[in-house]
Parts: structure tokens; C-alpha cells; sequence
């Protein structure tokens, strides 16, 4: 068990749901100790012992219409919320991983930016939400380091079908509308001290590369 | 932290409709208006979301561009530009075609999101919310080889619509359009008010005997003395009065687009210049590659 496929799954209509969808747009929300949501006890942090590799996130996708408004109701367009006006469909969320106090995703003028967009990185992927991005290089957290993955969502007609009023200030969040994935690899023990070893060679921490690291040691001692 | 995946994502949406233009984003969903055959910097082009300087490269900063997308519809495309050097051309190496058009990705070959519905022609935006519901559009380009900023350069990725989305708020629709000065422009007797039935709006202001809420509205029906607007997800009409002011603008198409690119910095930017000299595609496993031959040949 030293080294473990891990995930995470938060949905912001789940334990203590996300409430006035419309006031909190624009806000930065952890998905493990932000108050919404599925949640857990304490920030997620890696022990002496520990090394996590993210290798894939995920966030409820939006839909930017190509259409001029028709005055039809689209409350549920291909699963997302939309409300009226087809400008929009869905949440339009990101999610940011944040590694001790370091934001990872920046903007080109180097400021942190809301983080990956769900267009591009879906949480669920279907046929018609395939996503354009995928997590390569690797986010590493490093043995005694915190890290966060933070979500942002801009429109919430998208979270709750209801909010979809002229005032944008809604109840709570619907189940399944605001999601977020996170994919990570948990290296613990000694594949830990591998993992920082690979990671001083400029070899990617991946679980084939401990692997071979490993069968290297034992051949290099048989 | 020394290679980092790195993403952009621009839209036309902006938070309120007199604002074309926000640094980062805000909540709202009002698709700003966007000329044909005009090329805007999705950094600081002054529509949608925006950055606070040109994008650049510093000294020890080297950007590889992997992924390019834009939407579908309205007949989008993107262009890179280095500098100020243009990276795609026509065959004729010009950066316009003869129709006034920018040469570029175009969002039928690149698709944001991968997946999105295909208009009904290449330079249209559906005409309903349901017409292609059931269409993919996935992409049929990949940027390979990739776009390199070296140290020092300056960079600008460029969306055009060859065709207008929208209506530009400010200049035509944005105004009163129904008066309560029955002998001048009294446009409640006209039959169009500037709008089809159909259209979604933004009142931004509005007086009279029933002033509306500032917000979004669909125009229900208009005709000669008639008027009915309704709030969203409600049937039911609010018929204006005679002496009603509404100032309004008129909801555009959702235009969007993903720049997908690698940020080396520090040593790794040293070594993507190495790799760059050596004829060696830089990316994330040659770099990884060169730091393992050091240590190799160090002796490490």
C-alpha cells in the first residue's frame, strides 16, 4: 500500500450546501475546508513520510453559446443549468491548486488567476464535454507541505436553476451542478523517499518510474 | 515548481453590459459586442476578461504554446502573434484573406469546449438554444509543433469573429428607446422599438409609472402600443406603459477561448534554451532528459 491511486470528489449541494449562490460568485472556496460542500477535518497536507503527485483535476464544465437569445427557457441544456438568455450554460467554474501559499495556475503577467476552467478540464467528461487540457507536467507536494484545491464560480444561474432571476441571488446549490475532481497518487514510506529521490534525478515521479527505481536497487544488490 | 502547465481561458462575458471589459473576472453573463474581421488581444483587447500588461517572457522565463481553442461559431479564429510577427499566414504569406478576413485557427478545427455544437454554418451562431444540441464538434488540428517564446518576447494571442456579435450597446440599442414625449419620439407607437420579439435584454434603467428592475429581460411581444417584456424564467408579461423609459443593451453570443502552454522558469528555462540550440523539441521529457544526462555525466 505505498503507493495509492487517491481521489476527490467535492459537489457543492452535498453536507452543508453551497447557500446564496448569488452573492458568493467570484468568491475562492477550498474544496476540502471551505465551509461548502463535501468536506473533510483538517487541511490536506502531506506528512515527513508522504508524497503526493496530482495528476488530474476536474470541474463541472460551461457551455458558451453561440446563440443570440431566443427567449426559450434553458434550464437544463446538455445537463447544465443555464436560465434564460443561451449566453451561458453551467457554473463557469475553475479550480486553482495551491501548494503552501503559492497559487500554481498564473495568468501571462504572473498574477494567480481563478485556476483551470471546467471547459477545459471537465468534471464529468461525456461526449460532449471531452476537455482540452490535461494535467502535464505533474503538481507535486512535497514531503511536510499543505496544499488546496480551490474552486470560483461565476455564474450562478448555473449552480441553481432558481437563481436564474434578473438578481442573480439564489438558494442553495443543486446536487451535481457545481462539482469538482481531484486525481492524485499518494506515495508513502519508502516510495516516498524514492519519489524525492526521483525528483532530485529530473525523473517525473510517476508509479512506473518508483518501480523501476525499485527493481534498479534490487538488481544493483543481487 | 520550475515547469509549470500553465492555461488562459478568455470570454467575450463580461459583468454588466455598459462594461465591455474587466481585469480577471466577475460574475454575470452578458456577451459583449464584437465587431467582424477585427482582430482582439484576448489579454488586453479591451473585451471579456483581461490581464494587466502585454503577456511577455522575462530573462529567465521560456513559454513553449501547446494548445490553441476557440469557439466554434461566428466564424472564429485565433492567431499567435511573436512580437510582432504574425505565426500564421496564408499560403501567399499575407495574415488577411482577400474577403478582409485574419488568417488563423479556425474554432470548427480547434474547438473550445471540445464538444460544442456546430452552428449551422461556419459563420453563424445557432439560431435557436436546441439546433445542434445533439452535435460534437471536436478538433481536427493539434498544435505540433508547438509555438516557442523565447526570453525576452513579448507574446498576444488574437480572436476575430468574421462575423458581428451583438449589438454595440453604447452607440445603437444601448439608448432610450421608449419616451414619454408623445409629439417628438414617442417610439411606443412604433412597431419594432429596435427589438424582435425574442431578444434578450439588459435594463441598466428604466422610469415611469412602473419603473422595472435593473436586470435581464426577454422581449415577449412588440407591436404598435404594445410592449411586453418578462423576467427571466417567468411567462408571464410585463406590459409597459406609455410613458415608460427603458435604457437597454442587447445580449450578444458567448464567444470563448484556451491557450494552453508550459511556463519554464529558472534552470529549466536555460536547459529549454539548450534543447532549443541542440534541434531538440523542448518539452517537459527532454528537459527531464537533459537534467539526467548532467547528472550522468557529472558523475552524480
Amino acid at each position: 500500500m505505498a503507493m495509492r491511486s487517491q481521489v476527490y470528489e467535492w459537489d457543492a449541494g452535498r453536507g452543508t450546501a453551497l447557500t446564496t449562490v448569488g452573492t458568493n460568485e467570484g468568491g475562492s472556496y477550498s474544496i476540502f475546508i471551505g465551509g461548502f460542500g463535501t468536506q473533510i477535518t483538517k487541511p490536506a497536507s502531506t506528512s515527513a513520510t508522504q508524497f503526493i503527485v496530482i495528476e488530474d483535476v476536474g470541474v463541472t464544465p460551461t457551455e458558451y453559446h453561440g446563440v443570440l437569445a431566443t427567449g426559450t427557457t434553458i434550464a437544463d441544456y446538455r445537463g447544465l443549468n443555464g436560465g434564460l438568455g443561451g449566453v451561458i450554460s453551467g457554473p463557469r467554474a475553475y479550480l486553482q491548486v495551491r501548494i503552501n501559499t503559492t497559487d500554481y495556475f498564473l495568468d501571462p503577467d504572473g498574477i494567480g488567476n481563478d485556476g483551470i476552467p471546467g471547459t477545459a478540464a471537465p468534471y464529468p467528461k461525456t461526449t460532449f464535454t471531452q476537455g482540452n487540457f490535461n494535467l502535464y507536467p505533474t503538481v507535486y507536494v512535497l514531503p511536510g507541505q499543505t496544499f488546496d484545491v480551490r474552486v470560483t464560480y461565476y455564474n450562478s444561474v448555473g449552480v441553481n436553476t432558481a437563481a436564474g432571476t434578473s438578481t442573480v441571488t439564489g438558494p442553495s446549490a443543486d446536487k451535481g451542478q457545481l462539482q469538482a475532481f481531484v486525481k492524485y497518487t499518494l506515495y508513502d514510506g519508502p516510495d516516498a523517499l524514492i519519489a524525492n529521490k526521483l525528483l532530485e534525478m529530473g525523473v517525473s515521479v510517476n508509479p512506473g518510474n518508483v518501480d523501476w527505481y525499485k527493481r534498479s536497487l534490487l538488481e544493483g544488490s543481487a | 515548481m520550475a515547469m509549470r502547465s500553465q492555461v488562459y481561458e478568455w470570454a467575450n462575458i463580461v459583468d454588466t453590459p455598459s462594461n465591455t471589459s474587466t481585469t480577471r473576472r466577475k460574475g454575470g453573463r452578458f456577451g459583449s459586442f464584437m465587431s467582424a474581421n477585427k482582430q482582439y488581444s484576448v489579454f488586453t483587447g479591451g473585451v471579456g476578461n483581461n490581464i494587466t500588461r502585454p503577456a511577455n517572457t522575462n530573462a529567465t522565463q521560456f513559454i513553449v504554446i501547446e494548445d490553441l481553442a476557440v469557439s466554434p461559431h461566428l466564424g472564429a479564429t485565433l492567431q499567435v502573434t511573436i512580437n510582432t510577427t504574425d505565426y500564421f499566414q496564408t499560403p501567399d504569406t499575407q495574415i488577411k484573406y482577400t474577403d478582409g478576413s485574419f488568417a488563423g485557427v479556425s474554432g470548427l478545427a480547434s474547438p473550445y469546449p471540445r464538444g460544442a455544437r456546430q452552428p449551422g454554418a461556419a459563420n453563424i451562431a445557432p439560431t435557436s438554444i436546441s439546433v445542434g444540441e445533439g452535435t460534437a464538434v471536436w478538433n481536427t488540428f493539434a498544435l505540433y509543433p508547438s509555438i516557442y517564446v523565447l526570453p525576452g518576447q513579448t507574446f498576444d494571442v488574437k480572436v476575430m469573429l468574421d462575423t458581428a456579435n451583438g449589438v454595440e450597446a453604447s452607440t445603437t440599442t444601448g439608448i432610450t428607446t421608449v419616451t414619454s414625449n408623445a409629439s417628438t419620439a414617442n417610439e411606443f407607437t412604433s412597431t419594432s422599438h429596435g427589438m424582435a420579439a425574442g431578444t434578450e435584454i439588459f435594463v441598466s434603467s428604466s422610469s415611469g409609472t412602473t419603473p422595472q428592475d435593473t436586470g435581464y429581460y426577454n422581449v415577449h411581444s412588440v407591436g404598435a402600443n404594445v410592449f411586453g417584456i418578462s423576467t427571466e424564467q417567468d411567462a408571464t408579461d410585463i406590459t409597459l406603459d406609455a410613458d415608460e423609459e427603458i435604457v437597454f443593451h442587447q445580449n450578444g453570443a458567448g464567444v470563448a477561448c484556451f491557450v494552453k502552454y508550459t511556463l519554464y522558469d529558472g534552470p529549466d528555462a536555460l536547459i529549454a534554451n539548450k534543447l532549443l540550440e541542440m534541434g531538440v523539441t523542448v518539452n517537459p521529457n527532454n528537459v527531464d532528459w537533459y537534467k539526467r544526462s548532467l547528472l550522468e555525466n557529472g558523475g552524480v
